[in-house]
């Protein structure tokens, strides 16, 4: 990770996803929270880095991906610049191409129960940036924001700042992957 | 880039009239952002996130706005810098690291240069990185002998 700024390598990765909504009706409103799941391997764990994940068809849930690289490999990482979130397995979603995780913010507390991240925007842990020619991309390889604190999992949650259930006709999922140690 | 301890996303909205050139709009308190020190910043535009948490709309560019930091000793730590310079999108996605230094959020403000492509009731989005004043006295890690 030193190419990319962050002084510490992760040994574990991990990607939990997150159900956004699944009652149009009840529970897609603005700011609404949607907790993580209960995922007792990263409770107490030393969290090193995010990332918000550009599309979501994955089958393995854990990897051990060793010390030297700082991504999951792309084969495994099924990344585009367009699906943000997206129902796994299953086809794009989004209405004329909006990006959901623009209205996706993510809130972290640590073991403490103490608030580390408020409202961090999901899109900046995705990782994109304007290349050269002034598009906006998403490498497999790109940057991952460099945290440092031991999270737990149960009192994080996804809130979206508009009703997203106007955005995409599927109920969508959010996929992190926590790089820990 | 260093790791991020903390992290808290605040706003400024422009009001309900868009103000005008040379204006300076201060940040409101936000207790959690008291007696802190800032080690890094992202000033974030429509095109990152689109909505703030309080249902306003983003301003979609950067290029007119510039912050000014106060530290607790009414020392200018930043000043005018530019917005658009912290915008990790336009950045190859680094954020900029600072020297950590005492934060007095409630002195510091932003200025509005140029209004173009702002609008009424917008926002701009700060993501502040910290540390407290505990874990600015704490080594991250054991030093090494």
């Amino acid at each position: 990770m030193e190419n990319f700024g962050n002084n510490r390598e992760f040994i574990k990765a991990l990607r939990v996803n997150v159900q956004l909504y699944e009652d149009v009706v009840l529970n897609n409103k603005p700011n609404f929270r949607y907790y993580f799941p209960e995922t007792p391997a990263l409770d107490g764990k030393d969290i090193v880095g995010i990332k918000f994940n550009a599309g979501a068809s994955i089958t393995g849930q854990e990897e051990n991906v060793g010390q030297t690289i700082i991504d999951l490999p792309s084969a495994i990482i099924s990344e585009n610049s367009q699906g943000i979130v997206q129902q796994p397995a299953g086809p794009q979603f989004g209405v004329g191409g909006v990006d959901l995780d623009k209205y996706l913010l993510v809130t972290i507390y640590n073991e403490k129960n103490e608030q580390v991240i408020s409202n961090y925007p999901c899109h900046d842990l995705a990782g994109y940036y304007r290349n050269e020619n002034g598009s906006l991309v998403n490498e497999s390889l790109g940057k991952i924001r460099p945290f440092n604190f031991k999270i737990k999992i149960r009192n994080c949650f996804v809130s979206s700042t508009s009703d997203i259930s106007l955005l995409t006709q599927l109920p969508p999922i959010a996929c992190f992957t926590f790089y820990y140690r | 880039m260093k790791p991020i301890k903390n992290s808290y996303l605040i706003e400024v909205n422009l009001g309900s009239s868009v103000p005008g050139a040379g204006a300076n709009l201060t940040f409101q308190d936000y207790p959690q952002l008291r007696n802190i020190f800032v080690t890094g910043i992202e000033v974030l535009d429509a095109s990152t996130c689109a909505v703030s948490p309080s249902g306003k709309a983003v301003v979609t560019a950067l290029s007119g706005i510039t912050l000014t930091l106060i530290d607790k000793f009414n020392q200018e730590q930043l000043k005018q810098y530019p917005a658009v310079d912290l915008n990790p999108e336009v950045r190859s996605g680094f954020y900029r690291d600072f020297v950590p230094f005492p934060l007095q959020l409630t002195k510091s403000f932003i200025t509005i240069l140029s209004t173009t492509s702002l609008s009424a009731n917008q926002s701009v989005l700060l993501n502040i990185f910290y540390v407290t004043e505990a874990q600015a006295k704490t080594p991250s890690r054991p030093r090494l002998k």
